[in-house]
């Protein structure tokens, strides 16, 4: 963990209060063995190319993958920085398996010559098929005249959402209804863009956020307006 | 009164205007004009929930915001279709991953109708431009987006940054 992420009282106080939901506990330590492919780095700092994100997680470098938590973005109730910490150790855990299909200090396959990138395309489709699957989808074989969408948040929007609620249940203790850990689970996977309130889509929503039938959409937004308006921010 | 009484009369009055100079300069209001081309609005039917975009510096128009999407979307001749085309597919002209450049500072109205101005007089705004400008300095504010109305009222949302993540 990095001295700025440790120097901030809202965002340390959530990941240590995080060290004891058991899930949270279980991705974090996939990082922490001897064995790992991956070092994790937790810090806070501006994103000059994503002002506004609550954090980013970056693509690994040199066996390091970064997320970096915006110190602008706290004035949010702490359950949603929370969310947002499992969010970012989601987006963590896929770049750590597709470093280990890799086999190199990065994933950039830019900088790949041929020859790695058979034994990563190979080792993907093998070792882990649905990120396969998602990436394949969602980044490689996108038609010209389709938008494109992030592969990682496409497969986490599908699958990945039980994890989060999980996370914030045990975060606190199953303080809240099913419908606002649910409504939470949706924050940051709808899609990019302006948000249309009538149809309660983004301008370049998910496929899996667009195929919710609109009152559950409606009630989702609703529910996490009621939740942020209704409790004291974090900082 | 003791010099104790006053001491503590005096702090309790410096930390209130101190605190309240900082909820003033905390929050920005952003005047918006809804003809511009380079902001994004959406309304609800009933015009009680909203939505604004508002394209940074270098992605103010479509051509830009497609060059920057250039990295992101593969650059061979042929489409890929299937794990074969992908396998012989040159690495180089693979599209970028990663997360994507944030074209806009995008807003959404969380559960409050908007306030209903007659007049500008008195209130403090910054434009477009000045926004776009210095994102850096209002990062971290409280937003509050003004526009006018055809009838000539203004209204005023209490906005938030649609989270991004």
């Amino acid at each position: 963990m990095d001295r700025s992420l440790r120097d901030n009282p809202c965002l340390y106080g959530v990941y240590t209060k995080l060290g004891q939901a058991p899930t949270f506990d279980r991705y974090l330590r996939k990082f922490d063995s001897d064995f790992s492919v991956a070092d994790l780095k937790l810090s806070a700092g501006a994103n000059p190319n994503h002002r506004h994100a609550n954090a980013v997680t970056y693509e690994p470098e040199n066996f390091l993958i970064e997320t970096r938590f915006n110190p602008d973005n706290l004035n949010r109730p702490s359950l949603d920085i929370a969310r947002t910490f499992i969010h970012e150790l989601i987006h963590a855990e896929m770049y750590r398996k597709l470093l280990s299909c890799s086999r190199l200090p990065h994933v950039n396959v830019n900088n790949m010559s041929n020859a790695q990138w058979q034994v990563y395309i190979n080792n993907l489709k093998d070792d882990f098929p649905s990120l396969f699957d998602y990436y394949m989808r969602y980044l490689y074989n996108v038609p010209t005249n389709q938008q494109v969408s992030e592969p990682q948040h496409e497969l986490m929007a599908q699958h990945y959402r039980q994890i989060v609620v999980q996370v914030l249940k045990q975060y606190d203790g199953n303080a809240h209804s099913d419908e606002l850990y649910n409504a939470l689970a949706w924050i940051g996977l709808m899609g990019e863009g302006i948000f249309n309130p009538t149809t309660a889509l983004p301008s370049n929503p998910s496929v899996a956020w667009g195929k919710l039938p609109l009152s559950d959409r409606l009630n989702i937004k609703a529910t996490y307006d009621n939740f942020i308006n209704s409790n004291p921010p974090c900082q | 009164m003791s010099i104790k009484k006053y001491f503590c009369i005096l702090i309790l009055i410096t930390t209130n205007c101190s605190f309240s100079q900082i909820k003033q300069t905390d929050s920005v209001v952003l005047f918006l004009n809804l003809k511009s081309t380079t902001i994004t609005y959406s309304f609800s039917k009933d015009t009680t929930d909203a939505s604004f975009g508002i394209y940074r510096k270098g992605f103010e128009t479509k051509k830009l915001r497609d060059n920057a999407m250039k990295p992101y979307r593969y650059r061979g001749k042929n489409r890929i279709k299937n794990f074969e085309d992908l396998k012989k597919a040159n690495p180089k002209l693979l599209p970028k991953d990663g997360p994507r450049p944030s074209f806009s500072l995008n807003f959404w109205s969380i559960g409050e109708k908007p306030l209903y101005l007659e007049s500008l007089v008195g209130v403090n705004y910054v434009t477009e431009e000045e926004f776009r400008n210095n994102e850096l300095n209002y990062s971290s504010k409280k937003l509050f987006i003004l526009h006018k109305l055809d009838n000539g009222i203004y209204l005023k949302w209490n906005v938030s940054p649609i989270p991004e993540e």
